[in-house]
């Protein structure tokens, strides 16, 4: 029975975020700091015929001005978007200078003083404008054709055909993107906002060609990111060459409006589905197109098309993706990348084939249920989805649902109920950990995984108090540095399968040490005992038969002569894995009551069902959860970031026409777990969440529309003015 | 020089007024609790305590520190996260709540809840659910999705007894959310010298640039207003008072939107005012954004100004004598209507700044209407206001003709627009399904609208329609 694990418990970061304690990646005091501030291209594509710096160069306060034609060069081979590199222009609010000044207030006053001439060139915005390109093969590799999708949709007795379309949207964590940067001589030490410090550390070596251990990276708090920090951005790179220019520590801090250019986004996405199937239900086929859109320097995909096939039993599946190339910033990860878009587009039509062919759209999942990975053939490890249907629908009260659309109403409000599926891998990454254990009792773990608001923090002092069998108040973790050992990005809900696996593989490593010593003991206590005799419980280490035979780990370090006892594990994910698919799965069910002369949306309820393996802290996973449906709304009602084509230029680029819920958006919302038993996955039995949640949730939505008003909406966001 | 009380400190700063407390307390004073998350008071991650002295006691707000310059901190208590922070190393109950509930997740707009939560807690608004929720409109979370933050907000109401209602602040003391150098802050205020040093009387005031609650000013140019030269209005106690007489009420130009939900005649006169001024800005704006700032910022969406257009409001613009030489200031009087000439142009020399707002409190019937894409803390895409004066007044049902009109729409053309045409067939015409549906035919006429973020021009002239039929459906719940 579980200690810690399963149970409620606060964050142990919680005091410190409440009390503004927390120390995000700008708010460092660092002695003789100087402030940069980006001055923008205003037009989209082109060059720079020339940029006049004098003025602001003149201003009280200002240190340097770095542009394309001062800017030291990356060494980096990357793709990836550099700043200050030369004359081509490639995006509207393209960074063309950084001022370098004593404060904040004189960097962006001066900024406003340079004066750019430009040459353009003609620019496309419109993705459907702009030439497309094969895709990219994906982390997975390029799915291929499953059977012949279009032989046997041509043959299938009914045939849906639609196309979907999602507008680039924008994290919009609350923490603007920033860093700090200094050099001690060759060594740069920089305080970035990020998901990964590694990736951020091998980033900067690159392009200044220096080895990785002369630059050191610390993201210990993260005010939210939700992907925008996973690839390395281009300012830390700019604000490290500005500290190496004037010779003192510079700090570089996005403006909200430079979060719209300078950090991704998710991209625009067309799709096509076609389904086939037979009068009673059963998937023929399915032909599923996407488009999504990205830069012209740079090829982003994110598969979103391919979440879908391994979700129901279809024999025939084929997923063309294609880019295109506009004059935008590259796009990047957004929380659930690629699945939400896929589903909204799959889930959508699986809505309008349940009205076609007059089938519950519940039943009509059900009817194609997948026992097995309709692609590979392979056994699920775990998948909880029927039951996922089953309670949701239950607690929802779906079976009260009226097929017919506009059939329901509350007054002069139209009522409808709508339904998805949601899928997200189940994935691990190797990751290591530090874990020291004190004679006094207490413990220190470290491993350099990032806790962008999820509650790493907490989660992983949880699992080490678990097989540690120390109180969680007596650890202390440390994350979000590169000279701790390495753990993945924090991407992809994968943070707790890995980080937390190596937790749990060091507490075993700790014990094996600590029964290794009690062993040489004269006349020990637990002589002849194997690793699986003993248990780490209660602060000491006793054998399971008899619970009384027992040595505090002081006692056995004081045996052993020891201050302490150290390990570093490294966890790699488990073999039996390749045998099996491993995915989290959920419903989702939604009500949504529309004022139609207003064009008025509410989503009055969400019952949302997962099934993401064993719940570690649901008091956390509820609030994530929580948050995930959220974005969900948001995504379907009224997130949009919206392009002047004339211009090339994103205009809704603040957070009052950026529309991210407010909290009077937002009604009543359940979470429930359904949750598996996974001893293949790993260890823990742990499957992400943090994406997952947010998956489903903008078909259901749409679904719902449509039962309230017998209105498909096929293009989010569903805004007013759609409506009426 | 400018004073105030930061926390427990008093500071005397030198810098130019236009600095921004924002800036002050995080880059001068290295107070990092408050955060930067937009700049532009949508966020809410950067909210702050306000306290004044009004009527001998203080009186606490929120406010958006990013959009307040140090010139409207003159006189007043700042409070930021540090100055809430308990010494003993334990939580508020503020505090507590939300992490007992999972209120925090990446923490970065936390400390904004905990400061709107906090001030809920010691001002005086009813200690109930809906209020406790109202009282964090202004702050925007990305993580949780509001629930556990919903769930703290409203175990702080359990908790506060009725009695808590009568001074909020002894009683916030007392249960230790706010410490005990609370309790000198009122004899601080009133010793500090002259809190209104940068509050000179009207006659004093010099001719130059004029700035009220500066909530857009700082969102459109922030760079410029840290050194601009302008003349801070919006603590002038002259122009900060709301009065009735048997016909008027009269308002000074500083009057912000929250002094009018706190205002005994506008409750009277307004019924609905709640409802209709939950739905302009946020709290933290509403404390902040005064009606003469509205006005001249001639957004032609802006809420406020659509309101008192719909009242047929007169302005009184005042031109201060060329220097302070006890001359009194100019004087004239300008219907609201005629104030606006064309886009952000108005009927009003660089000199002169609005000082009276006056309307005829002869209306029955007065309704607002906005619709935007979120409900809270947005710009409208069209809002409209109508108030009416009909004979025998009207309640639902019975027929009764409309005497006096008045009818304003924002978001349909380059200025906030009276619709003139539209409020001059009302006068006369009977209550009815054919009166509005005549009325629609002639907006049309009156308005035009331009596509943008907030809409097509279809939309919103499918939305004004629509608006305005509400108008009477909430009113004398008549349906088209």
């Amino acid at each position: 029975m579980a200690k810690y694990i399963g149970k409620e418990m606060s964050r142990v970061d919680g005091f410190a975020k409440v009390t503004g304690q927390a120390k995000y990646a700008s708010e460092y005091k660092i002695p003789n700091v100087a402030y940069g501030y980006i001055a923008q291209s205003e037009i989209a594509k082109g060059s720079i015929k020339s940029i006049d710096t004098s003025e602001a160069e003149k201003q009280s306060g200002v240190l340097k001005i770095l542009t394309h034609l001062n800017c030291p060069k990356t060494k980096s081979k990357d793709e990836a978007f550099a700043a200050l590199q030369s004359d081509k222009i490639v995006f509207s609010g393209q960074p063309i200078a950084l001022v370098i000044a004593e404060t904040f207030e004189q960097a962006r006053f001066a900024a406003r003083l340079i004066k750019t001439e430009y040459l353009k060139a003609e620019h496309v915005t419109e993705a459907e404008k702009a030439p497309t390109v094969e895709a990219p093969a994906g982390f997975f590799g390029k799915p291929k054709p499953r059977g012949d999708a279009n032989t046997a949709f041509e043959k299938s007795e009914v045939k849906i055909e639609a196309e979907y379309t999602i507008p680039i949207e924008h994290h919009n964590a609350m923490e603007p993107h920033a860093a700090i940067a200094m050099w001690d001589g060759g060594k740069l030490m920089v305080f970035d906002k990020s998901q990964g410090v590694g990736t951020v550390q091998g980033h900067l070596a690159e392009s200044f060609g220096i080895p990785k251990e002369n630059v050191s990276v610390s993201s210990e708090f993260v005010g939210g990111a939700f992907g925008s920090a996973l690839n390395p951005n281009y300012y830390s790179f700019i604000a490290a060459c500005a500290a190496r220019e004037i010779n003192r520590p510079v700090k570089l801090n996005y403006t909200r409006r430079q979060m719209f250019t300078g950090n991704g986004y998710r991209p625009y996405t067309w799709q096509k589905v076609r389904i086939g199937a037979s009068r009673d239900g059963k998937l023929q086929s399915i032909i599923h197109e996407a488009v999504g859109n990205t830069s012209s320097f740079e090829n982003f995909g994110e598969n979103p098309n391919s979440f879908g096939r391994t979700l129901y039993k279809c024999e025939n599946y084929d997923t063309p993706y294609r880019l295109a190339k506009t004059d935008l910033p590259t796009p990047t990860w957004m929380r659930a990348p690629g699945a939400v878009s896929g589903a909204f587009a799959l889930e959508s039509a699986l809505d309008e084939l349940a009205y076609e062919l007059n089938i519950d759209p519940l039943e009509l999942r059900m009817i194609n249920y997948a026992e097995t990975d309709p692609e590979t053939g392979k056994p699920f490890s775990s998948k909880a989805l029927m039951e996922c249907f089953k309670t949701g629908a239950k607690k929802f009260g779906w079976e009260k649902r009226k097929m017919e659309p506009r059939s329901m109403r509350d007054g002069r409000w139209l009522v409808g109920w709508g339904t998805a599926t949601g899928l997200w891998g189940a994935y691990q990454a190797p990751a290591t950990m530090k874990m020291t254990v004190r004679k006094d009792g207490s413990v220190y773990i470290g491993s350099a995984t990032a806790d962008i608001g999820p509650g790493t923090y907490t989660v992983i002092t949880m699992i080490a108090a678990e097989y540690l069998g120390i109180e969680p108040d007596k650890i202390k973790f440390e994350l979000g540095d590169t000279k701790l050992p390495n753990a993945p990005m924090q991407g992809g809900s994968l943070t707790v399968a890995s980080v937390g696996t190596a937790a749990h593989g060091a507490a075993g490593q700790i014990k094996q040490k600590l029964l290794e010593i009690v062993l040489k003991m004269k006349n020990s206590p637990m002589a002849d005992a194997k690793i699986d005799d003993v248990e780490l419980a209660d602060g000491v280490l006793r054998t399971k038969k008899d619970k009384g035979n027992s040595l505090t780990i002081g006692q056995i370090l004081q045996e052993g002569g020891l201050d302490e006892v150290s390990v570093t594990h490294t966890s790699m994910p488990g073999k039996e894995r390749g045998q099996y698919t491993t995915q989290a799965h959920g419903a989702q069910f939604v009500e949504v009551k529309v004022d139609e002369e207003l064009g008025i949306i509410k989503v009055t309820r969400v019952m949302e069902a997962t099934a993401c393996g064993r719940i570690m802290n649901p008091k956390t996973s509820h609030s994530q959860e929580m948050g995930g449906v959220v974005g969900g709304i948001g995504m379907a009602l009224t997130e949009i970031t919206e392009i002047d084509h004339r211009y090339g230029r994103m205009t809704t680029t603040d957070l009052a026409s950026y529309h991210v819920p407010s909290h009077a958006d937002i009604h009543e919302i359940e979470t429930e777990f359904v949750e598996e038993i996974d001893t293949v996955v790993n260890p823990l039995g742990v499957k992400g969440m943090g994406e997952l949640c947010l998956v489903g949730i903008p078909a259901a939505i749409a679904n719902a529309v449509f039962h309230a008003t017998g209105k498909r909406f096929r293009d989010l966001p569903i805004t007013p003015d759609k409506l009426i | 020089m400018i004073r105030f009380i930061l926390n427990n400190q008093t500071i005397e700063t030198e810098l130019p007024k236009g600095f921004t407390v924002l800036d002050f307390v995080r880059y001068r004073k290295n107070l990092k609790g408050t955060k930067i998350g937009c700049r532009e008071g949508d966020c809410g991650a950067c909210t702050v305590l306000v306290g004044e002295l009004i009527d001998k006691k203080v009186k606490y707000r929120t406010q958006t520190s990013c959009l307040m310059p140090l010139a409207n901190a003159a006189g007043k208590h700042i409070v930021t996260i540090e100055g809430i922070n308990k010494e003993n190393g334990e939580l508020t109950e503020v505090q507590q709540a939300l992490v007992d509930e999972s209120g925090t997740q990446c923490g970065f707009c936390t400390v904004g809840f905990v400061m709107s939560l906090t001030n809920f807690c010691l001002d005086e608004t009813p200690k109930t659910n809906e209020m406790a929720v109202s009282a964090i409109d202004g702050n925007i979370c990305r993580c949780t999705g509001y629930k556990s933050i919903e769930r703290a907000a409203m175990k702080l109401c359990d908790k506060s007894e009725p009695s808590a209602v009568a001074d909020g602040l002894s009683c916030a003391i007392e249960k230790e959310i706010v410490p005990e150098y609370f309790k000198d802050i009122n004899f601080r205020l009133k010793v500090m010298s002259e809190p209104a040093a940068l509050n000179r009387s009207l006659q004093q005031t010099v001719p130059t640039r004029f700035v009220s609650g500066g909530t857009d000013l700082y969102v459109q140019r922030p760079e410029v207003m840290v050194h601009a030269e302008a003349e801070s209005l919006f603590d002038n106690t002259e122009l900060r008072f709301i009065k009735e007489s048997d016909d008027f009420v009269e308002l000074g130009a500083s009057v912000v939107v929250t002094d009018l939900l706190e205002s005994e005649v506008f409750n009277r006169l307004f019924p609905n005012l709640y409802k209709h001024l939950k739905l302009v800005s946020s709290t933290p704006i509403r404390n902040m954004a005064t009606l003469a700032g509205n006005f001249v910022n001639a957004s032609p969406i802006g809420d406020m100004t659509a309101w008192f257009l719909a009242l047929n409001a007169q302005i009184e613009l005042s031109k201060p004598p060329a220097s302070a030489d006890g001359r009194t200031a100019q004087t004239r009087n300008i219907a609201l209507k005629d104030f606006y000439l064309g886009y952000k142009q108005l009927a009003k020399s660089d000199d002169e700044f609005i000082s009276k707002i006056r309307f005829r409190k002869n209306f029955t019937n007065f309704n607002f209407e906005k619709v935007c894409k979120r409900t809270y803390l947005d710009i409208a895409s069209v809002n409209t206001a109508i108030s009416l004066r009909s004979e025998p007044p009207a309640s639902a049902g019975g027929s009764s003709v409309i005497t006096k009109a008045h009818v304003s729409a924002g978001g349909v053309a380059p200025i906030p627009l009276y619709l003139r045409k539209t409020s001059e067939f009302l006068r006369g015409r009977e209550i009815s399904q054919e009166t509005i549906a005549e009325a629609h035919e002639i907006i049309q006429t009156e308005i035009a609208p331009i596509s943008d973020v907030r809409g097509a021009e279809n939309y919103k002239r499918l939305l004004l329609r629509q608006l305005f039929t509400a108008h009477f459906v909430e009113l004398f719940n008549i349906k088209p």
